[in-house]
């Protein structure tokens, strides 16, 4: 396991920094720094290992290394990206507060074996306390490794999109740090061409295990629950009801929000055991109480999503705010009947519009509501009130 | 393919090819992602030229969506950038 014991939050702050490793706790617990590997050795480690992205999206990392390899383009930029945008995720946080010589180690195998020369930490610049964490680790490092190229802390603004890849590649090359339309996937560059590969910092810390032989299938989910989030550890397949109380969530709920803001409701019956790593997206989990209104708690995200947009693109810029709109009308119980044909027609023209995911993870969160929540969805509509 | 990030609704594309592109709800186009027999890929290389925008690429889907046609697509910078 990465962590030994459910980590909670305060803002973007561990509570119990007691727990975090210094370098030489970290080489004590994990053993030294592995030599430098074959890339194609670590490619056919990674596949076996069925390491896919921890930053919410699971591409096979594999493929990632394989097409980077492909490419004829000589050097590389690779960015550990721990700029968690989903509002209620802490868990790149915890890593960098609590764990974060296994993220640059994670970066210092991966670079060197995608042959990357320049190294950068992509973080918010509102995330202060992992910032010292990471700057600590850093001076720690350059004294007992000075041959080890230092990497560089880019802040960005702690926005929902500002961690996004395409927005990495986008302000690297001197632009905001907002989504750009990219025709060709999974094909990102920095400046003047150069490869740009991003890496959430779990994902790193991953590799940095894998490469000395420690192959978990465990991951980090963030449960958010009466105004804390807690990091805890798990596996897939684990029964749900045992992670959230090992987060200190024991009370009854009724659903559960899983993936974040852009992810999807399970009802309690769905949501007896972990979701797999796509469903999972970012590894947040946030219960609904009993008494709490599905529907209310949606239209309120699919209001931050709203506003979270990078007002960039038509299809987002006017439709989210118009799905807001009939949300929250939907969650008063005030949603005229002739209006509702306008919600699976507008879900239809907002999904896969964007130039990033934003409004596709819009669609799968209404989508999953109006079927979990489908009793209220009737009780608003016409008996025009709530039964939660 | 449409690049939304560059396309403000103009609608041209909609009036040149109007079997391949609809509106949606806001004005922005949907264009049909199949693949276009010959007299539908000169309306579509119509479009694509005529956008003002230059917000419309033509893909060739075997090659791994590379833009087949830039268009009119001025030299500047333009995102990513």
């Amino acid at each position: 396991m990465l962590i030994e014991r459910p980590v909670h939050f305060i803002d973007a702050t561990a509570t119990t920094s007691l727990d975090a490793h210094d370098l030489s706790e970290h080489l004590r617990r994990w053993g030294p720094l592995p030599a430098a590997a074959a890339a194609d050795r670590m490619i056919a480690q990674l596949r076996r290992a069925g390491l896919s992205g921890h930053g919410g999206a699971h591409f096979p990392v594999y493929r990632k290394w394989e097409a980077q390899l492909g490419r004829a383009a000589a050097g590389a930029v690779l960015v550990a990206n721990a700029a968690e945008g989903e509002p209620l995720s802490a868990k790149d946080a915890a890593l960098l507060q609590l764990r974060p010589q296994l993220v640059l180690d994670g970066l210092a195998i991966a670079a060197d074996a995608l042959g990357a020369h320049r190294r950068i930490l992509w973080l918010h610049d509102s995330a202060t306390a992992s910032r010292a964490a990471l700057e600590h680790a850093l001076d720690q490092r350059r004294e007992r490794f000075p041959a080890e190229p230092a990497p560089t802390i880019r802040l960005v603004p702690a926005s929902y999109l500002a961690g996004e890849s395409s927005a990495v590649a986008r302000a690297l090359a001197g632009g905001p740090a907002l989504p750009s339309f990219q025709a060709v996937s999974g094909r990102l560059e920095s400046t003047d061409g150069q490869p740009l590969i991003v890496h959430n910092v779990e994902t790193l810390a991953r590799i940095a295990l894998l490469s000395r032989g420690i192959a978990h299938r465990s991951r980090l989910f963030t449960v958010a629950h009466r105004g804390l989030r807690t990091v805890t550890e798990a596996l897939h397949g684990d029964p749900l009801g045992a992670v959230l109380a090992a987060a200190g969530h024991v009370e009854p709920c009724t659903a559960v929000l899983v993936g974040g803001y852009g992810g999807q409701w399970l009802s309690g019956a769905e949501a007896s055991w972990l979701p797999s790593g796509q469903v999972g997206g970012a590894g947040v989990l946030l219960p609904l109480a009993p008494g709490d209104c599905g529907l209310r708690c949606t239209a309120a995200i699919v209001e931050y999503l709203a506003e979270a947009g990078a007002g960039q693109c038509g299809p987002c810029q006017f439709g989210l705010p118009a799905l807001a709109e009939l949300l929250a009308q939907l969650a008063e119980a005030d949603l005229p009947l002739r209006e509702v044909p306008r919600l699976p027609r507008m879900l239809a023209q907002l999904n896969r519009r964007g130039a990033c995911n934003l409004p596709d993870g819009a669609v799968q969160l209404v989508t999953s509501a109006l079927s979990v929540f489908a009793a209220d969805v009737q009780a608003h509509l016409r008996a025009r009130r709530c039964d939660a | 393919m449409v690049d939304p990030t560059r396309c403000t609704g103009v609608g041209v594309c909609a009036h040149l090819a109007a079997d391949l592109v609809s509106m949606d709800d806001w004005g922005f186009p949907i264009v049909a992602g199949t693949s276009l027999p010959g007299n539908a890929r000169r309306r579509a290389v119509r479009a694509v030229r005529a956008c003002p925008r230059s917000a419309l690429l033509l893909v060739d889907r075997n090659a791994e969506s590379r833009p087949v046609d830039e268009g009119s697509r001025p030299a500047g910078p333009r995102s990513p950038g």
